[in-house]
């Protein structure tokens, strides 16, 4: 369990490597005009992927149970989403994303469905950019029968090619937080905050 | 923008906490979750009677069957006959474990023939020996056309119940002691005659026997000697009672006041209890608005006390699985909860054990208290054409004890 974590944490390091070495490397001006998105631009994608389950964590653990958890019965899934963007400001950019995740368990069928605000800011280094970005929303979540609705904090980045001024191809991971908490005594010993890594390949138009 | 502000919100509330239609965590479950098992006995055959002598346990099976009972021990490979040499395509619907004497009951649907046989249950690891049995009846033998069809032991009483040849069923009884030392050459008295149904269930408070047989309810002396048919002041007890029979009944010491209860289930899905000299129905699955109702089967209780946990239950069989009571709660209007709504209704983790289960009927129960080779207490659920369920309680951890996996 401990190498899935570190494994993970090195994993968002490395995502985040070409981003911050982008702050000290200014966008080249012949290009500027071509990527850089503007206040009023809109983009849309299309994210497919996998869906990785990494832990669970026990925020009201006693001091008998460990603080970190198993999620081994559920299997790595698959997920994908739509996203639409507004730039709001330059290279800043709210929007909405619908997602969906489905992944067997040993005996059941986990299904999450997250419906989320988007807020991204885009890194630009011609023909690349790397976008990091923070959902907030909620997750409806169903295990054969039984359904939950939980809230989702889902950071992320991505690192995508543009290949003509309208469309740009890449790769995502994101990191879905699922906070499941109870704060009644019968079941304040099940709240447990769920971890995913979803790595994704993206389709970007935009208009 | 007020949408925008109402959107926030929301999101502010379920971040707090969060929301769904039953208890306990969904995350929290995939953490406990682990695969059931599904061995190699078919699923689909139809369990008659288990018992366990040893280390083995014997199934009938629609075969006769027999397995190690260590963790995870394989039943024997299909095309493998553990019946009598001759007797391979004869059906196996009952047995009886007398000392370490299998008694064993066959049936031949193309000759309409029931014969019986014993074994040494002793010799199961080097191969069973059987031997053509037959039972002495007091009343002298009984008529060719009139067959043993089930047996029952509870006390030190063996109940053998029979079909006679105008279709009707008889029960006798004989003394388990003398069984042991005589073997078949123990005399059966006659109890009851003229029965309309074939089940038998039998279970002993102490001081007398409490016997369901079809549509009728019997209490037997200790001596065998005083029958005393009860079965007008339980047809009392509920209008929805139609004698349709009556298919389980359990001696059990479950409440906190003194005495031994009786637990009585019946075809029209009503259970009743036997408490301070009256009969009151605790349970039933009988609609009133439609007249329709789901079959109770037999019925078990199932006492098991860990560091962590005490289990007190109330275990019946029916069409869709299981139904399952505290024991201890109070005598009338207690939750009796089925196998397919335990998952909606667990507070626990495993919402998912007894999901397969409901799918299917459980005619019966097998409680192996002595348990498998890892201490594990074991519960069999017996299915009519849904094959054995196995639960093993984990007293070490606690385990659930609603987890079943398919033998």
């Amino acid at each position: 369990m401990t190498k899935k974590i570190i494994a993970v944490i090195c994993l968002l390091v490395l995502i985040t490597i070409p981003v911050f070495s982008q702050e000290d490397d200014p966008i080249e001006d012949d290009y500027a005009g071509v990527v850089a998105y503007s206040t009023g631009e809109q983009v849309f994608s299309i994210n497919a992927g996998a869906m990785i389950p990494l832990f669970n964590l026990a925020p009201f653990h006693t001091a008998d149970e460990p603080v970190i958890g198993p999620l081994t019965s559920a299997k790595t899934g698959v997920a994908g989403s739509l996203k639409l963007g507004f730039f709001v400001l330059d290279n800043f950019m709210l929007g909405g994303e619908l997602a969906g995740m489905f992944a067997t368990t040993e005996n059941r069928t986990l299904t999450m469905i997250p419906l989320s605000f988007v807020t991204s800011y885009y890194f630009l280094k011609y023909p690349f950019e790397f976008p990091i970005h923070l959902n907030v929303g909620i997750s409806m979540n169903s295990l054969d029968e039984y359904f939950k609705v939980t809230p989702l904090i889902k950071p992320g980045a991505g690192v995508y090619w543009n290949m003509n001024g309208e469309w740009a191809f890449g790769l995502n991971f994101d990191y879905w937080f699922m906070p499941e908490l109870y704060f009644s005594e019968e079941y304040a010993s099940q709240s447990r905050i769920a971890n995913f890594l979803q790595i994704s390949l993206s389709a970007v138009y935009h208009f | 923008m007020k949408l925008f502000k109402y959107l926030i919100l929301l999101i502010i509330i379920f971040t707090i906490c969060s929301c769904g239609e039953q208890t306990g965590g969904l995350f929290y479950s995939l953490e406990q979750e682990s695969a059931i098992t599904n061995g190699n006995l078919p699923n689909d055959v139809t369990i008659g009677e288990m018992v366990r002598s040893n280390d083995y346990y014997f199934v009938a099976a629609g075969k006769f069957l027999y397995r190690s009972a260590a963790d995870n021990g394989a039943w024997p490979e299909e095309d493998v006959n553990q019946n009598p040499t001759g007797y391979e395509d004869y059906l196996c619907y009952d047995l009886l474990l007398v000392g370490d004497t299998i008694y064993a009951a066959f049936y031949s649907t193309g000759s309409v023939e029931y014969v019986l046989f014993t074994a040494d249950a002793s010799s199961a690891s080097t191969g069973l020996i059987w031997s053509s049995s037959s039972v002495s009846f007091s009343d002298g033998d009984i008529d060719s056309a009139e067959n043993v069809t089930g047996f029952e032991h509870a006390g030190d009483a063996v109940f053998i119940q029979t079909r006679t040849s105008s279709n009707s069923y008889n029960v006798y009884a004989a003394d388990y002691t003398d069984m042991v030392n005589n073997g078949t050459a123990a005399s059966f008295e006659p109890i009851a005659n003229d029965l309309n149904g074939r089940v038998i269930s039998v279970d002993y408070d102490g001081t007398d026997y409490w016997l369901a047989a079809g549509s009728k309810v019997y209490t037997v002396n200790s001596a065998l000697t005083t029958v005393i048919p009860i079965t007008a002041d339980i047809m009392a007890a509920s209008s929805y009672l139609k004698g349709n029979g009556f298919n389980g009944i359990v001696c059990a010491d479950t409440d906190t006041d003194a005495g031994v209860e009786v637990y009585l289930t019946s075809e029209e899905g009503v259970m009743l209890k036997y408490i301070d000299g009256g009969w009151i129905v605790i349970a039933s699955q009988y609609d009133e608005d439609t007249g329709l109702f789901e079959p109770l089967k037999d019925i078990i209780h199932i006492e098991i006390s860990s560091a962590d946990e005490d289990i007190n239950i109330l275990l019946a069989g029916s069409e869709n699985g299981y139904y399952e009571m505290e024991a201890a709660a109070s005598a009338a209007n207690k939750a009796f909860v089925s196998a397919e709504k335990i998952d909606s209704q667990l507070t626990t983790a495993n919402q998912f054990s007894s999901i397969d289960i409901s799918e299917g009927v459980i005619n019966s129960f097998y409680f192996d208290t002595e348990g498998d080779d890892e201490g594990n207490k074991v519960i069999f659920a017996l299915g009519y054409s849904s094959g054995l369920w196995k639960n093993s309680y984990k007293i070490e951890t606690s385990g659930n004890y609603r987890f079943w996996d398919v033998e």
